[in-house]
């Protein structure tokens, strides 16, 4: 609610500041002209075909990328010499910035939606595989023990808890992230070469100084990749009905442990300050910044200082998993 | 026959024995305790038998078979509640019957009467964060136990419990196992229950290179009243003996940490 009418202001201000001529409308159009350009946009038919190539490769992109990551990432934790053949060169794709990659995907596969496809695939499987690889690295290892003891095996592994700890911990992390790459694949790649889609349409806008045509193409295309995210939520919320943490809201981000701090402090700074046992309506936002300045600090001299004995360093041991007689 | 027949093993983690010509051997149908300092290796022997570690030295058989991995006839009790925690607590008791590949309605009866077993019939649709910490032991005995192993491991399965709970399994635990015809062997840290529970208590010496100090016969014939149990004066010498030559170990524990 605050969010929303913190847009609405913002909005208004733009608004005002375009109109009364203190920016530049021809950078920055009123809100209400780019609204009007996206009516514009929405009511012609040609849009929806250049909207429909951009998605076309931006979801084709994403599905083959996620698919082929995840093929790849679960075969680079299972088999070994796949890992070793894989993992360098997904490091070296990973370190550099792949959309360089998009003119030489032009040459290669043409100025249609094939090039375009092959960027975001590239974009998407990286990101994928490695949170894929990692993530299987990082699975309970005594979830593992406990199907081994109960007589699974390798295949077993894999569907009973590599596979939900994947879905579970950062797949769909991964999946969102992976959903802006592939729509930057598709808009960049047409930037580079193309005579479809909305990276055309934006391109066009750019070279004719059309700022608002180009706002609203952005408008457009952040709320398509908004609504996926939301549907993305959506899903979450029902696979992972045996997750505690996600069924009510979380609470572990700053915004909310300041939040639950000044639901703690403020009452009773207020009711210090005024003088009254009820606390007062008026909570000044920063308040908590004081609580923390007030709160005194502990010296490292006054932590009790415990000698630890040194322990000689243990290796872990590979597991033995030599399957079931 | 004896379940379990452990000849001079020896495991390390890298270059340093954790656990060094250790032999120990389990009759069948006893319950074995096994207590020692802490970081002696008592787990590492446990998972050793259950075939998740391979020793470098020595041998170990499971009646008379000799152990190269995961075995059939192990359960193994692990400390923390290893449900899987994507899974309702009914298919969580399913898994070793499902890995067994055996008929799924005979998966189905086998698991409605475990959970009837350990009192759990109605919450086989829940997921195991939604249990308490007893009910996930509870859970877990279950998924361990349908399986119908031959020997138990245990690996300090109740030490994360409180003292209440923990009284009320001990007992409902033991019944179970006597009532399987279960081999036992628990590690832990509590020499009560050690006491209380089992038939023999081994005594681990300090670790690195740790072995089986002694072996105690602990009086008590089964089916046993714990309480009743606790309350015994030969139960109240069997501990002081068991706790002096466990602080001795421990002393030998500490000289070795000051010297390296």
């Amino acid at each position: 609610m605050r969010r929303a009418l913190a847009l609405v202001f913002f909005l208004l201000v733009w608004e005002g500041a375009s109109r009364m001529g203190w920016v530049n409308p021809l950078f920055a159009p009123p809100p209400t002209r780019i609204a009007t350009v996206l009516f514009e946009l929405l009511a012609s038919a040609q849009t929806w075909a250049h909207f429909w190539t951009t998605m076309l490769e931006a979801l084709g992109g994403l599905v083959i990328g996620v698919v082929a990551g995840s093929l790849l990432g679960l075969a680079a934790s299972v088999v070994r010499p796949v890992a070793d053949l894989l993992e360098p060169a997904m490091a070296l794709l990973n370190a550099i910035p792949r959309i360089v990659l998009a003119p030489l995907f032009v040459i290669w596969f043409g100025i249609g939606i094939a090039s375009k496809i092959a960027l975001s695939f590239l974009l998407v499987a990286v990101v994928i595989f490695f949170a894929v690889y990692s993530g299987i690295r990082e699975v309970d290892p005594r979830l593992v023990d406990r199907i081994l003891t109960l007589g699974g095996r390798r295949m077993d592994l894999v569907r009973e808890v590599y596979l939900p700890s994947l879905a579970a911990a950062w797949l769909f992390g991964g999946l969102k992230v992976a959903t802006g790459f592939a729509f930057t694949g598709a808009v960049v790649g047409e930037f580079v070469a193309s005579s479809r889609g909305l990276g055309y349409l934006l391109s066009f806008a750019q070279s004719t100084y059309n700022a608002s045509l180009t706002m609203a193409l952005i408008v457009l295309v952040v709320s398509v990749v908004l609504g996926i995210f939301s549907g993305f939520e959506r899903l979450e919320r029902r696979v992972f009905r045996w997750k505690p943490a996600l069924r009510q809201k979380q609470t572990t981000g700053l915004r909310d442990l300041l939040a639950r701090k000044r639901q703690r402090t403020i009452p009773a700074m207020a009711a210090r300050i005024s003088g009254r046992s009820q606390p007062g309506p008026e909570k000044p936002a920063w308040a908590w910044i004081l609580k923390i300045a007030e709160r005194p600090t502990i010296r490292r001299s006054e932590f009790p200082q415990v000698p630890l004995p040194r322990l000689s360093n243990h290796e872990v041991p590979r597991c033995t998993c030599q399957g079931w007689p | 026959m004896n379940a379990l027949e452990i000849r001079n093993l020896t495991v390390s983690y890298g270059n340093s024995p954790v656990l060094e010509d250790l032999s120990l051997e389990i009759p069948e149908g006893s319950f074995v305790s096994l207590v020692g300092p802490s970081g002696c290796g008592k787990s590492t022997l446990l998972r050793t038998i259950a075939g998740l570690l391979s020793p470098m030295e020595g041998e170990i058989y499971l009646f008379g078979r000799a152990v190269n991995g995961p075995s059939p006839d192990v359960g193994f009790l692990f400390q923390e509640d290893a449900l899987l925690p994507w899974r309702t607590v009914a298919e969580n008791v399913a898994l070793g019957l499902r890995f067994r590949g055996l008929p799924n309605e005979y998966v189905a009866r086998t698991v409605e009467e475990w959970l009837r077993r350990v009192g759990l019939l109605a919450f086989r649709d829940s997921y195991p964060h939604e249990l308490s910490g007893g009910m996930k032991k509870r859970a877990s005995l279950a998924q361990v136990l349908a399986p119908r192993p031959r020997i138990l491991l245990m690996d300090e399965p109740f030490a994360s419990l409180d003292a209440i709970v923990r009284n009320i399994l001990e007992a409902d635990f033991l019944n179970l196992v006597r009532e399987e015809g279960l081999t036992a062997l628990l590690v832990t840290h509590d020499l009560e229950e050690a006491i209380v529970l089992s038939e023999q208590v081994a005594l681990m010496s300090a670790g690195p290179s740790a072995r089986i100090r002694r072996i105690y016969k602990v009086p008590f014939p089964y089916p046993r009243d714990l309480v009743q149990v606790k309350g015994d004066p030969t139960f109240g010498r069997l501990l002081q003996q068991i706790w002096s030559d466990l602080q001795e170990e421990v002393s030998r524990m500490g000289w070795e940490v000051v010297r390296h």
